[in-house]
């Protein structure tokens, strides 16, 4: 609040003020009253005006500043009416209470729907503990009693198993802060647990592997990791063609940084989708034209890789090319 | 041939972990009496124990340290939760190894394979006069002997374990892949044919018949 604010908020007192002085002034004069009385009234009146004004603004704005400068600053914006001192004018006196019973109501609120999403991502692991029972159940059986339909059968479950695992990722990255465990994790170790989940598929498509430089540690979470190029894998196995179809996993590194590439010769990503490959739900020409996909996997990823601070390229020319960085001051030789 | 105890809740799983084992060349049997696990395995002295950790009201990780503090008998712990921690605690209290459910199958056979007195495991087996050690990677006769390539032996080792069966290539490339050899079918027929060629040398070639159509098999042994 500025003084011209200040002043045009009271425009009609002074306004009113001025007539009264103006009118006082015109019946002293008719009056014939001398000029030094008129003289004193208008200093005595001028004197009493400016300064009662003078302190309601200083005390107002005093107050105003401090509030909007605490509101600017406060990350909870909610709490506001904590913080602030009470002003002692009627105005400032309002609007905070206005502003508690409003903050109270907002506060409670948002505690109810943090505590609903607490609640809710505990029944999804709930959930996905439970749920490993009939499914290895079923694997078990299936895998047991060998019958026309087991390899599809098979493959079912396994789709079962990877939405599952799809489901708990989600979940971990939009509702749980520190999820992870960092420790040494070698890049070989990793490969070879997604070939081995994928092995089938690269046989049955007969899609080459090819693998270099994998024999690198870095500190990560393994699974995540695991996780992060199994959905890799899994949409260039999508996309490569049968019979020629090749996937390159190899690392490159620069002073500062370990880099996971992964490139396979498949249909590739339009360059109009390119930027938008990361939205959670998108399913661009390929996800809609080729597959059925949920548009998931890719924004997972992206989640995953920025929590754990590790960086997630897409290039796509003859093919797709996937990078996975690890910043080098976390990893080791 | 090694017997392994199954403490499994799940009546399905349990069932049928104990006839995934028993097709593959273990003994298995199961507990259903968890308040007394630790005692009863002690008691009955399998080589290697596969241990829910989610027992209803009883902690798993219990029963390991129990069977632990008291014989050398091998504890796969199994669990569903995906955590990394519980492996950790795990592993602290003895378990020699950790697996997590849906059964990743063959990781399991692998796991408890390596775990176990590799003696149990038949690594050796003669054809005709001719000795083949797979643990060494050698074909031998008389005093001849030649050595193997670690896929040659891997692929005599597929054949061997499913003997009396027809394996077909795509089984092979599945069990090479599962040992991180990732071989491809031109990969696979060179090394067929070049393993083929070890064998005449020894004068037993149709020791790998193949079935046209289907796969190879392995000739009766001694």
């Amino acid at each position: 609040m500025n003084w011209i604010e200040y002043l045009s908020s009271k425009a009609a007192v002074l306004l009113g003020c001025l007539l009264f002085y103006g009118l006082f002034m015109f019946f002293l004069l008719t009056l014939g009253v001398q000029p030094e009385i008129w003289m004193v009234f208008t200093v005595l009146f001028l004197l009493m005006v400016i300064s009662l004004y003078l302190l309601d603004y200083y005390k107002r704005k005093r107050f105003y500043t401090a509030f909007f400068r605490t509101l600017n600053d406060l990350e909870q914006k909610t709490l506001i009416d904590v913080l602030i001192q009470r002003p002692g004018f009627l105005e400032g006196d309002y609007l905070l209470d206005a502003l508690e019973i409003t903050n109270q109501d907002m506060n409670t609120r948002i505690n109810s729907y943090q505590q609903a999403q607490r609640d809710y991502q505990e029944y999804i692991e709930l959930w996905i503990h439970e749920i490993k029972t009939p499914l290895t159940s079923l694997q078990l059986l299936v895998s047991n009693h060998p019958h026309a339909k087991q390899q599809q059968m098979m493959k079912e479950i396994t789709s079962i198993q990877d939405y599952v695992e799809q489901v708990l990722y989600y979940s971990r990255t939009q509702f749980a802060e520190k999820d992870y465990l960092i420790k040494a994790v070698n890049l070989q170790d990793c490969v070879d647990e997604v070939l081995r989940k994928y092995a089938s598929t690269f046989i049955e498509k007969q899609i080459k592997v090819d693998l270099h430089h994998l024999d690198r540690q870095v500190l990560t979470d393994s699974k995540w990791i695991v996780f992060i190029l199994a959905q890799l894998v899994s949409n260039a196995l999508k996309y490569m063609p049968s019979q020629s179809g090749l996937l390159s996993i190899y690392t490159t590194s620069t002073q500062r940084t370990l880099s996971l590439h992964l490139d396979d010769n498949g249909i590739g990503i339009r360059a109009s989708d390119l930027y938008r490959v990361f939205e959670k739900g998108f399913t661009g020409e390929n996800g809609r034209s080729f597959t059925h996909a949920t548009g998931m996997g890719l924004y997972l990823c992206k989640q995953l890789t920025l929590k754990l601070n590790l960086g997630l390229e897409i290039a796509s020319e003859h093919g797709t090319q996937v990078i996975v960085r690890f910043p080098l001051d976390q990893t080791l030789r | 041939m090694s017997t392994i105890a199954v403490i499994e809740d799940s009546e399905t799983i349990r069932d049928e972990l104990i006839v995934f084992l028993q097709n593959n060349g273990f003994s298995a049997y199961a507990l259903t009496d968890f308040k007394e696990a630790a005692q009863t395995v002690l008691r009955l002295q399998p080589d290697c124990v596969l241990l829910d950790l989610n027992l209803p009201g009883i902690d798993g990780n219990m029963i390991c340290r129990d069977i632990k503090k008291q014989s050398e008998i091998a504890v796969i712990v199994v669990t569903s939760r995906s955590n990394d921690v519980d492996e950790l605690i795990a592993l602290n209290l003895g378990a020699d190894d950790f697996i997590e459910k849906p059964y990743n199958l063959q990781i399991l056979l692998a796991r408890m394979r390596r775990l176990l007195d590799t003696e149990n495991q038949q690594l050796t087996y003669n054809y005709r006069s001719v000795h083949f050690d797979l643990g060494k990677g050698t074909i031998s006769r008389d005093e001849v002997q030649e050595e193997l390539t670690k896929n040659e032996m891997r692929i005599l080792l597929c054949l061997f374990q499913n003997k009396g069966q027809i394996v077909t290539r795509e089984q092979l490339m599945n069990y090479l892949w599962n040992e991180s050899v990732y071989i491809d079918d031109n990969t696979l027929t060179v090394n067929i044919n070049r393993l083929r060629k070890k064998l005449m040398g020894f004068g037993c070639e149709e020791l790998i018949e193949t079935k046209r159509g289907m796969g190879y098999l392995l000739h009766e042994l001694d």
